[in-house]
């Protein structure tokens, strides 16, 4: 009688082991890595990137991360690696630079944002800091994950003079590169 | 109820001491209305002189001026503003030192008008130097840019700011500038038909810095010990010509000149030396890439994703990889020397008879895992590029290598025409004197 229970008290502990096992490999935890200014380099454009709200990171299932330098580079890479399988991607909060999951972040969009190349695209933790920032332009549009995934990805390449945008690029020089308290005479649009 | 009126009262008396002091603090700081009021005063089409001393800033010029600096006239900001803000089209600005100390994102000049001059400023900044924005038409020569540091102090790259940095502004002329110690020395982006020419940039992240260009025109400018001296992206019909872009190899990422997503576009007659890679080049097509000396560097040339590119009369010469190529068809190779490569002429016209093939194999290997570099010129590594030659018809390769140097070529091309018409001529006037005086004596 004894015997027998101690079988079964053992094969009890062995499922739950195999069953703790799986579960262990089942949710591979992925993380986002810090970044080496002096070394890391956008898989997609070339261009170092910079420690800053812009770069994104994506780890591959067989672990090997790529870091870029814009939003849009990452998207350009996985549409030219179809063949690789992502594990995660990354992206970062557009006020204090925490990596945060793709999947989590919301996005806030326009042509005129500026970022390193010129999909002007910011990400953001939840959606009322990125309504915020969009309000605080006064342009642009919010967007899930989901959302991003039907996005154009056009590229803001070139402002012809302003001829063909009066309508906005008169705040477009508002954003520089990472943080922006700015004196631009035509920043009036800007706050952060 | 007393005690209430009293309160009440203290408050006012407060509020109106607070209103008496409040614009009194805003005029307070020193100097600051020195030039400024020089500057509101001066009619249109005046000349104001600033005489030697220091003076501080956030200065707006909002009239046709020119502000001309006597030698040790200094303006320092301590502001988050610009130093220099000019909002009036034609302005001149000459021979003023700028000291631009907020580490606010600003600038020390702020163009933000058409046809200004900018010429002799010494400036050292915090932040960025001279910006650009929908300002077309200005000239800025023979200026200074340098990152304000503190001795000793290591700043992060990305905390500092470009030199002079352009947006949405067309058909500026920069040149003879020196910029030294800053993010991009000449960043340009949406910004068509400019001209940089005689620059020298050095220790700065790139040197200069094209982003979605049309028409620019990068001339004569020297780059040495930044991570990359040119780096062109998302750009068309752009002349790249008689610069040099040398020991560029500090950084792992280095590059002489990059180019990326670059099409139609002329570089020529440039000389890179000693950096990490000399030319990169990725996803550009229809090129012309003629008459460049790519000497000393790790890696002479590099194609990713390239073609239709033409590579005419390079010399390639002492690097340890001349030339790698992946992905990259239909390029012309004609007549480029590469000093690794023994060929053969039979008939005598300087090129060789068999071609110089790429082989794609190393640079395939260590673009799937970088780590693989380590085997960099191993003799296992060697032995197996030679063993990979099955697609080699596909592979990127030079049909008629040249057998000397393009650049000894023309040199001794010019000597022996030169030697040939002067001993014509000497042996014509020998026989003319010989003929004449010969018939004349007998």
């Amino acid at each position: 009688m004894k015997s027998i229970k101690l079988t079964k008290l053992s094969v009890a502990a062995c499922l739950l082991f195999l069953m703790v096992m799986l579960a262990g490999c089942g949710g591979k935890e992925y993380k986002a890595v810090a970044i080496n200014e002096d070394t890391a380099k956008c898989a997609a454009c070339n261009m170092q990137v910079k420690d800053d709200a812009y770069a994104t990171q994506l780890v591959t299932k067989n672990g090997k991360v790529h870091l870029f330098d814009d939003i849009g580079c990452m998207h350009k890479w996985e549409a030219t690696n179809p063949s690789e399988e992502i594990g995660a991607s990354f992206v970062r909060d557009y006020n204090d630079n925490e990596w945060i999951k793709y999947e989590d972040a919301y996005y806030a969009y326009d042509a005129s944002y500026r970022s390193p190349m010129a999909y002007g695209i910011y990400s953001f933790k939840d959606k009322a800091s990125a309504d915020a920032f969009v309000k605080s332009q006064d342009k642009g549009v919010v967007m899930t994950s989901a959302e991003l995934a039907s996005h154009t990805w056009q590229q803001n390449t070139d402002m012809m003079g302003g001829m063909d945008m009066s309508g906005h690029d008169e705040s477009a020089h508002s954003e520089m590169d990472g943080d922006m308290s700015m004196n631009d005479a035509s920043s009036d649009a800007h706050s952060n | 109820m007393i005690k209430r009126k009293g309160g009440f009262a203290a408050c006012l008396f407060l509020f109106v001491v607070f209103l008496g002091i409040a614009p009194c603090a805003a005029c307070a700081s020193p100097s600051k209305s020195a030039i400024q009021q020089l500057i509101d005063e001066a009619m249109p089409g005046d000349t104001v002189t600033i005489p030697s001393g220091e003076y501080s800033g956030a200065i707006t010029i909002d009239k046709r001026l020119a502000l001309v600096g006597e030698p040790g006239a200094v303006i320092v900001n301590d502001t988050a503003k610009p130093a220099l803000t000019i909002i009036a089209d034609g302005v001149t600005v000459s021979g003023i030192t700028i000291e631009q100390r907020s580490m606010e994102e600003s600038s020390a000049i702020e163009l933000a008008a058409s046809k200004a001059t900018l010429s002799k400023l010494d400036i050292y900044t915090h932040s960025f130097g001279i910006r650009l924005r929908k300002s077309n038409r200005n000239e800025i020569a023979d200026n200074s840019i340098q990152w304000l540091g503190e001795s000793g102090q290591q700043v992060k790259m990305s905390a500092k700011r470009n030199g002079i940095d352009l947006y949405d502004s067309h058909d500026n002329v920069i040149s003879g500038n020196r910029i030294s110690s800053m993010n991009d020395g000449i960043y340009q982006e949406s910004s068509h038909r400019n001209q940089v020419t005689g620059n020298r940039i050095d220790h700065s992240r790139y040197g200069i810095h094209c982003m979605y260009t049309e028409g620019t025109i990068i001339r004569g400018n020297a780059g040495s010990y930044n991570v990359t001296g040119a780096m062109v992206m998302g750009v068309t019909d752009a002349i790249v010509e008689d610069n040099s872009f040398t020991k560029q190899s500090e950084n792992v990422n280095s590059q002489g000149l990059l180019l990326f997503d670059v099409h139609t576009s002329t570089i020529e007659g440039n000389r890179v030396e000693g950096n990490r890679v000399g030319f990169y080049i990725e996803q550009s097509s229809k090129n012309d890439i003629r008459n460049n000396r790519i000497v000393r560097n790790f890696v002479g040339i590099q194609f990713l994703e390239s073609e239709g590119n033409e590579l005419q009369a390079n010399d390639f010469i002492a690097n340890v990889i001349n030339a790698e190529a992946t992905d990259s068809p239909d390029n012309r190779l004609t007549a480029n020397f590469w000093d690794n490569f023994s060929g053969i002429d039979a008939n005598g016209d300087g090129r060789s008879d068999i071609a110089y093939a790429i082989n794609p194999f190393f640079q395939q290997l260590t673009h799937q895992t970088p780590a693989f570099q380590l085997f960099f010129q191993s003799p296992g590594m060697q032995f197996l590029e030679t063993m990979m030659q099955s697609d080699r018809s596909s592979w990127t390769m030079d049909t008629e290598p040249l057998m000397m140097p393009a650049g000894q070529q023309t040199m001794a091309a010019k000597h022996n025409s030169y030697t040939f018409w002067m001993s014509l001529c000497l042996l014509l006037i020998g026989t003319i004197i010989i003929y004449n005086t010969g018939v004349k004596r007998t």
